[in-house]
């Protein structure tokens, strides 16, 4: 098992480099010169020529190459053009919401995606089955801004029964103690703080779960159809165990072993890509931040950060896999 | 793209490969067994209404996507608008129709690299193994590390707004997704019978990769591509809402729904509409994917 | 059952109306310690004023520091951290008496030779490369010296109308930071900020908000609001609907859409300041482009162009057609007969066939795609020129680029691959030499100036207006300056953009933002619970 976590580790690292190497590339190569924007709207071509020298950014592009790399080397993950501050300490920041929202979202639409997916399971082909799969489809045919900005009208404008946007009420604002609001409101006791902070997470988490609901819910049926067919659900059925103790002894345990997999994959894309709901919902995340460095060609948050994004994606694919050999006793490294 | 990763989805090991029944009965009972869906058939029936409409587009309404009317502008669904007016003036309906061509060419012209790039890239890891799979792999891994939609923003905004980029940043983030399922897909196929027994003929690399290898594989690849026509279609759509799609005045759906934001609460039909066309036509593209794996893959049924 | 609806509408909003009218007769109260929410789009850059160069940075320093002088209402200066000043004779001396007893947030005493270690940090030939006003705002300084702990001398190298009226601009660098704060930390000072304003810093958390809290020994005044909370919301849809269900206190920068149905349905009140910026469409560089260096083209896409009904359908009230490039909200050279091409295709038609073009022409506009206070629908216009123009024979073809690259593109000297730039100028302060030197190669150099207009007798009356002491004449000069702009075309100003503010029905004297500069009154603000 170490042998097998520790080859897949070292893989890893040219794909990383890689990574790094490519965003490196079209940052520093491809894109525009970030003294402009730094200079503001009053930026004269002198300006700019003086600033991009004291930034080091007129040096030979092997050469900060090489600078980047020895301080990755060194665990810095650079500063800020912009903002002057540590890239790592500013993504830290962001996490914990990033965090919070993807596990949030994934929890709920996991809960109610693999219990649908069982149901049309179960009743295959019947009307349920047929009504819930085009539902779900529809969920993942909604494009997420637009639904976002429908939701906001709808339950906070209109209605208003649903905070617009943000992380929490300032009235009745949670103490940070981990920069999880929902844990932090739990450690303090603060418990109307966390009903507020709560109702804070519908919408947002709403708007990623409608997706996530149909994809779980799809995948749970059609794995839990495979494993119906399996023989030995067969004989436990010719045996005449119980239709219902099949479903929830037998298939169940046996189908969620992939789900869970869909599950991590899903959670490791909310990661960093949610963006465009972090912006509609103004959610402080991470996506939100490398996508603002983007258009800021802050290139350290942008490089940092993607590496960073893939370094959580391949730690949650290898993540995964690890669980799904756990799970699966017929898989063995 | 909607800001999460779709390949797993529908992706999945699932598919019934007979090889040992002749390829042209399983196509007719495939054509036998869609034809009875009829959630898939009127799908397929939304999408080439939606392709007629686009390329009859200008016969069909007597505006044109770009004419501005700027004394008609935001006003809402009326006899002579049925689907309102936007914020220049423009009649929605017809950029909705107009905006269908964008949406639909880029949707199919970016799956089609997106497929032909994994397929190559698919049963040349598959079939050799060894280091080229090896190398392969990796590459896809770099891809795959990133939520597609940031590095479409990231590709996007360095090489600038237009059709032509949109198409390749989509096409991009949709390889790995297509080349690993193929990948998938085609190591299955590989230990058949008579792939080996083409091999032990002496049958070149490339014919059996071509003739033996593709056409068992092509049914997986139809169900994913059509799948991911309508992930395209969200993609483009997302990076026009963030301004980076197309270049204006092109009537692109995201666009339309990016420009009309601002009259969200004073005209909301500018960006409903809009947003239902991207619902109905993702949504008719999943539906016909879904039918036709149905019918390609008869044990799921 | 239809008159059974009306009937209960009809008791619904009798039961409205009673629950409201009393709560309007009572006098207003006021919690002192109520948190004002306002909001920005991104996290603050930088919350060193030196700086800061970004709308999102100087919302907040505009809350926490104070300059020698500060703006009023109107754009005029009044006394601030300097409580008076002589003027020498020959207009190059300036010696300012600074007001006794000012404290920084953290005790340290305000005082002139605070002024001096200030000065000696910002100006040009100690300023870091990214202090970007650092030039702009000090540039004309020879030297400087506090004499004692209330007299602070500066000598400037040339007669300079606008020097005072630069000083005001105390979200930027000519903000007063507490030099012990500094020097404890000098790194950490861009997230400490320390000066001598209404709030103090509180905290700053990343994507979320900043929080300031009131600050008692204000030299002004006690702040009449316990603090500001800017929320950070990058969707301005968004932050539309935080305003009308109690999210946000007040919005600047409202789009003409959103301010009817704002007064119509949520009742948040909405007030315009009267504008200090222009949209601008720029022949870039023309004097080196073949198509437009010829006037008769400049003058047939002007012609061709009906401003009036452009702006009326994009933006309804929201943008004032200009009649010049001087934004009604300046100081001065605010006219109402400066003369201009008129609004007629048929002519501009003309005009085109007659410099040799009588097929049309294809010209390619740049642009960009965020929302800019001076042109809240970038694109949208751009599409609409688009349009209007081709009804006479000009073909444009617009590209948008990202801010980022945009700015890149249009500072470059000369401007590259585009003919045409749609862009937009706010005012850093009101005096109007900040408008008209947009058009000046000697101040500008070649990087604001992207029409590259070269004018040497416009150069000379714009030098004469800076030097003039005489507020009427100054006016008049830049009168004539404003004028040349529009005879000699190099630029086709399209509008000037109306700040909309919208506030909710708890700030008991919202009113009072009215024309407030960059949030100066914000710590005037009262709000009920």
């Amino acid at each position: 098992m170490i042998k097998y976590i520790a080859k897949r580790v070292l893989m890893a690292i040219p794909v990383i480099w890689g990574i790094v190497t490519i965003v490196f590339i079209l940052m520093r190569v491809f894109s525009h010169n970030p003294a402009f924007l730094l200079l503001g709207q009053h930026a004269t071509a002198d300006k700019v020529a003086e600033l991009t020298r004291y930034l080091g950014l007129d040096q030979p592009i092997w050469k900060q190459y090489l600078i980047y790399l020895g301080q990755l080397a060194r665990g810095d993950l650079g500063t800020s053009l912009f903002t002057k501050q540590p890239v790592l300490t500013e993504i830290m920041e962001r996490m914990p919401a990033t965090i919070e929202l993807a596990v949030f979202s994934v929890v709920i639409s996991s809960i109610i995606g693999v219990t649908l997916g069982v149901v049309c399971a179960v009743k295959q082909n019947s009307v349920l089955d047929r009504v819930l799969q085009v539902t779900g489809l529809t969920g993942i045919s909604l494009p997420r801004f637009w639904l976002g900005l429908m939701l906001i009208i709808a339950a906070a404008v209109r209605l208003k029964i649903l905070p617009v946007s943000g992380r929490f009420n300032f009235m009745n604002q949670p103490e940070t103690i981990t920069g999880f609001m929902l844990i932090d409101c739990v450690i303090t006791g603060d418990w109307s703080a966390l009903g507020s902070t709560l109702r804070y997470l519908i919408l947002p988490s709403l708007t990623i779960a409608v997706a996530s609901i149909g994809s779980f819910m799809r995948y749970t049926r059609s794995t839990m159809l495979e494993v119906i067919r399996q023989d030995y659900i067969r004989t436990a059925r010719a045996k005449g165990v119980a239709e219902s103790r099949v479903v929830s002894r037998h298939a169940l345990k046996n189908a969620l072993i992939p789900v869970v997999t869909v599950i991590g994959m899903e959670l490791g894309g909310l990661f960093s890509g949610s963006v465009l709901t972090e912006t509609i919902f103004a959610w402080p995340g991470v996506g939100q931040y490398i996508v603002n460095g983007i258009n800021n060609t802050d290139y350290a948050v942008v490089q940092s950060g993607c590496m960073l994004v893939a370094v959580i994606a391949v730690a949650m694919n290898l993540l995964i896999d690890i669980l799904y050999g756990y799970l699966d006793p017929r898989i063995r490294y | 793209m909607q800001d999460r990763t779709d390949e797993a989805l529908f992706f999945d090991d699932t598919y019934g490969l007979d090889a040992a029944a002749p390829p042209s009965s399983l196509w007719r009972d495939a054509l036998k067994r869609f034809i009875k869906n009829r959630t898939a058939v009127a799908a397929l029936a939304v999408l080439l209404a939606m392709v007629l409409a686009a390329v009859f587009a200008d016969a069909l309404t007597p505006y044109g996507p770009y004419d501005t009317v700027l004394s008609q502008n935001k006003v809402g669904p009326n006899p002579e608008h049925i689907l309102g007016s936007d914020e220049n003036g423009r009649d929605i309906l017809t950029r909705i129709l107009f905006g269908a061509r964008i949406s639909l060419s880029v949707g199919f012209i970016s799956v089609i690299i997106s497929t032909l790039v994994g397929a190559v890239i698919g049963l040349l890891s598959s079939y050799y193994g060894g280091w080229p799979d090896m190398i392969l792999s990796r590459v896809m891994e770099m891809i795959a590390a990133f939520p597609s939609i940031l590095l479409a923003i990231i590709f996007m905004s360095i090489f600038g707004r237009g059709i032509q980029n949109a198409v390749i940043a989509i096409a991009i983030v949709s390889i790995p997704g297509s080349a690993r399922l193929i990948r998938s897909v085609a190591l299955t196929v590989k230990e058949n019978d008579y792939i080996t027994s083409a091999r032990a003929i002496g049958a070149g690399s490339m014919r059996i990769m071509l003739r033996h290898m593709l056409p068992n594989i092509l049914a997986p690849i139809i169900v994913n591509a059509t799948m991911s026509v309508s992930g395209a279609i969200l993609s483009l759509a997302s990076l026009g809402f963030l301004g980076l799609g197309v270049q204006p005045p092109t009537a692109e759906w995201g666009y339309m729904l990016s420009s009309g934001r601002n009259y969200i609460f004073s005209a909301s039909h500018i960006i409903t509409f809009p947003g239902i066309a991207i619902a109905l036509t993702v949504l008719s593209f999943n539906l016909l994917g879904d039918g036709l794996r149905d019918a390609l893959d008869p044990r799921l049924k | 059952m239809k008159r059974n609806l009306a009937t209960l509408m009809a008791l619904a909003m009798l039961a409205a109306i009673a629950l409201t009218v009393p709560a309007m007769a009572e006098a207003p109260a006021y919690n002192p310690d109520a948190v004002i929410y306002i909001y920005s789009t991104d996290d603050p850059t930088h919350l060193d004023p030196s700086l800061a160069t970004d709308g999102q940075s100087t919302v907040v320093t505009g809350l926490l520091f104070n300059s020698l002088v500060g703006y009023n209402r109107d754009g005029s200066i009044f006394p601030d951290v300097a409580e008076s000043w002589t003027v020498s004779e020959d207009g190059l001396t300036y010696a300012f008496k600074i007001r006794d007893g000012i404290k920084f947030h953290d005790g340290t005493a305000c005082d002139a030779y605070a002024v001096e270690w200030n000065w000696n940090r910002v100006i040009p030939w100690n300023a870091t490369p990214e202090m970007s006003y650092s030039t702009i705002l000090f540039g004309n300084v020879a030297a400087f010296e506090a004499t004692d702990a209330s007299t602070f001398v500066v000598t400037l190298k040339s007669k300079d109308s606008t020097f005072l009226t630069l000083q005001g601009s105390s979200s930027l660098a000519a903000a007063l930071l507490s030099p012990t704060a500094y020097e404890a930390d000098p790194e950490g000072v861009d997230r400490n900020p320390v000066g001598t304003g209404p709030y103090k810093f509180v905290e700053l958390k990343a994507g979320q908000y900043v929080r300031v809290e009131r600050y008692d020994e204000y030299h002004r005044g006690v702040p009449t609001n316990g603090g500001v909370i800017i929320r950070i919301i990058p969707e301005s849809s968004t932050a539309v609907s935080e305003l009308m269900t109690g999210g946000l206190d007040y919005v600047g920068s409202l789009a003409a859409d959103q301010v009817d149905l704002l007064r119509s349905a949520q009742g948040i009140e909405v007030i315009t300041t009267p504008s200090q910026n222009l949209s601008i469409l720029s022949f870039a560089d023309y004097e080196k482009n073949p198509l437009f260096s010829d006037l008769r083209v400049r003058q047939a896409i002007r012609e061709a162009l009906d401003l009036e009904a452009i702006n009326k359908a994009l933006y309804g009230d929201a943008m004032v057609t200009a009649i010049s490039p001087i934004p009604p909200g300046m100081q001065s050279g605010v006219r109402d007969d400066y003369v201009n091409y008129p609004y007629d295709p048929d002519h501009a038609k003309a005009l085109l066939a007659e410099a040799g073009y009588p097929d049309g022409i294809t010209a390619k506009l740049l642009t960009y795609n965020v929302v800019k206070g001076y042109n809240p629908a970038g694109e949208q216009l751009a599409v609409q020129i688009q349009a209007e123009l081709a009804k006479a024979g000009i073909n444009i073809e617009i590209q948008i680029l990202p801010w980022g690259e945009f700015v890149e593109v249009m500072y470059k000297d000369p401007v590259e691959g585009y003919d045409l730039i749609l862009h937009g100028w706010g005012a850093d302060y009101f005096d109007t030499s900040n408008i008209i030197f947009l058009w000046s190669e000697a101040e500008a150099g070649g990087g604001t100036n992207n029409s590259g207009y070269i004018n040497e007798e416009f150069e000379a009356i714009f030098k004469a207006a800076k030097e003039s002491s005489d507020y009427n004449e100054a006016g008049d000069l830049y009168a004539q300056a404003a004028q040349k702009i529009q005879t000699d075309l190099p630029s086709i100003i399209t509008g000037h953009g109306v700040q909309y503010t919208g506030y909710s029905p708890k700030l008991v004297n919202g009113g009072d933002l009215l024309n407030s500069v960059a949030g100066s009154h914000t710590w005037q603000l009262q709000k009920a619970d």
